[in-house]
């Protein structure tokens, strides 16, 4: 097995200074103030360690730790490499994601929470983008690493079954109990704290009307039913991906389902109908983001790090791109719809 | 120790004796690997009880899915009452009477503040603009 030969120490000392340097410029931009408008401590706080908590639910502690050491400089056989630069394209994929389920949790937040007023609920509402900006920063950030890895193996696609977990060589697979539980803990954990943090200074609803309007009956029926429809009409053989492409479909047919219901509304005049299509939209945008996040891209991460997989699904990879952007165009069509003045008629 | 299994351990205690010094040694292995993969399989076919036999069934599973992707069509068109959506329109209703009660060529300053905490200040001055 070949490996790349570097200076150890070297790479290691200019790995640290860049990322000094990009640490020392973050810093004085946020002590600048240039962006305190863009400011979400909450929506901050839910990404890194939403972020976390998702790269333990695909990955072993093993091979996040070699994706860290690897990215710091240290050499290692191109296998090595390989795996390395998928982790942190995970990493930027989950980051994405969870960016725009971020908007998607803050959004609904505002919208059923008390508001105190127009203006106050209007700029909650406008914060809660700033979560999919966080989202696509640290993306960017993750996929540095990622392109670097890549770039420095020329690897020949995997022909034989490789080791389990072992990031090279044959090796025993690797239990991943332990991660999965701390990662499925920690999600739930940082997704309970971001909402606490996010209806702290509201007037109080208490927890029970707030999960009434997180958990939408007819948008969670629609995506988890036609996600698992999706993924047995496609069957075993297409693994994890099935649960991708099943998430991912049925977000998009509830989306446009709910964008046809509010045009109708609009048509109509019908405030009801409009309202209900939007809660629709938020709601089924939300649990597709959810599914694809918290459930297949984990499974799919496993199917290419214990080597049952080459790489990850064209069009997975397409999805996780595609959709989180559509659900962002979405949710900024929601916005409007939901300050453009409408007279109660028909209906309303 | 199941009596089948003590049963298989006898017939190979006794096949072993009495093929002893017939058997070379990689037809010896070969046959040990077989009986091995054959053990494996009887042992795996007796552990899935009815219940998870029956969980993991495909034909559950997709009426069970189906049923689900109905209701939620059936709920969403018949119009159920959501609290997001009664607030939806609660706020829509606010946004049209501010519409409504503005007097016209007045160009509000909106100063929000952040769940942080931070200013943000938003100009929603359309007719100066334009």
């Amino acid at each position: 097995m070949t490996e790349i030969h570097r200076d150890p120490a070297r790479g290691r000392g200019r790995a640290f200074m860049r990322w000094l340097v990009a640490a020392a410029f973050i810093f004085a931009v946020v002590v600048s103030g240039l962006f305190s408008g863009l400011t979400n401590k909450a929506g901050l706080f839910y990404l890194v360690f939403g972020s976390v908590a998702v790269a333990f639910m695909g990955f072993s502690r093993r091979e996040i730790g070699a994706a860290f050491r690897h990215a710091a400089g240290s050499a290692g056989p191109p296998e090595d490499l390989k795996r390395a630069a998928y982790f942190w394209e995970a990493a930027a994929r989950n980051a994405w994601i969870l960016g725009v389920l971020g908007s998607a949790l803050n959004f609904t937040v505002v919208l059923g929470g008390d508001s105190g007023g127009i203006a106050d609920a209007s700029s909650r509402m406008i914060q809660s983008f700033v979560v999919t900006l966080y989202g696509l920063v640290l993306a960017v950030v993750c996929l540095v690493p990622a392109m670097k890895l890549a770039g420095q193996t020329e690897m020949p696609r995997l022909q034989e079954k490789p080791s389990a977990a072992g990031l090279s060589g044959p090796g025993p697979v690797v239990p991943m109990i332990f991660e999965r539980v701390t990662g499925y803990t920690l999600f739930a954990a940082v997704l309970g704290l971001t909402v606490f943090f996010l209806t702290k200074g509201q007037p109080p609803g208490g927890p029970i009307p707030l999960a009434t309007v997180i958990l939408h009956g007819p948008a969670i029926l629609v995506v988890v039913g036609g996600a698992i429809a999706l993924a047995l009409f496609m069957g075993a053989g297409a693994g994890a991906r099935a649960l991708t492409l099943g998430f991912a479909m049925t977000g998009l047919v509830a989306l446009f389902m709910g964008l046809i219901q509010a045009m109708f509304g609009f048509a109509h005049t019908n405030i009801q109908e409009v309202s209900a299509a939007l809660a629709f939209i938020i709601a089924a945008c939300f649990f597709a983001l959810l599914g694809l996040v918290a459930v297949a891209a984990p499974l799919e991460d496993r199917e290419v790090m214990a080597g049952r997989r080459d790489r990850p699904g064209p069009l997975s990879r397409m999805f996780w791109v595609v959709f989180p952007l559509l659900t962002f165009f979405f949710l900024l069509l929601t916005l409007i719809m939901v300050i453009t003045p409408m007279k109660q008629a028909g209906g309303g | 120790m199941t009596a089948k299994r003590q049963e298989s351990q006898g017939l190979d205690d006794l096949l072993r004796k009495v093929l002893a010094d017939d058997l070379p040694a990689d037809v010896a292995a070969g046959m040990r690997g077989r009986i091995d993969r054959f053990r494996a399989d009887t042992i795996r076919d007796d552990k899935p009880t009815a219940a998870r036999a029956w969980f993991f069934r495909r034909a559950v599973w997709a009426a069970l899915s189906v049923l689900m992707l109905v209701a939620g069509g059936l709920l969403q068109g018949l119009g159920s009452r959501n609290r997001l959506a009664d607030r939806i329109i609660q706020m829509k209703v606010e946004f049209a009477s501010f519409e409504s009660t503005r007097p016209p060529g007045v160009t509000p300053e909106v100063r929000g503040v952040s769940p942080d905490g931070s200013p943000i200040i938003r100009r929603k001055n359309h007719d100066r603009d334009s």
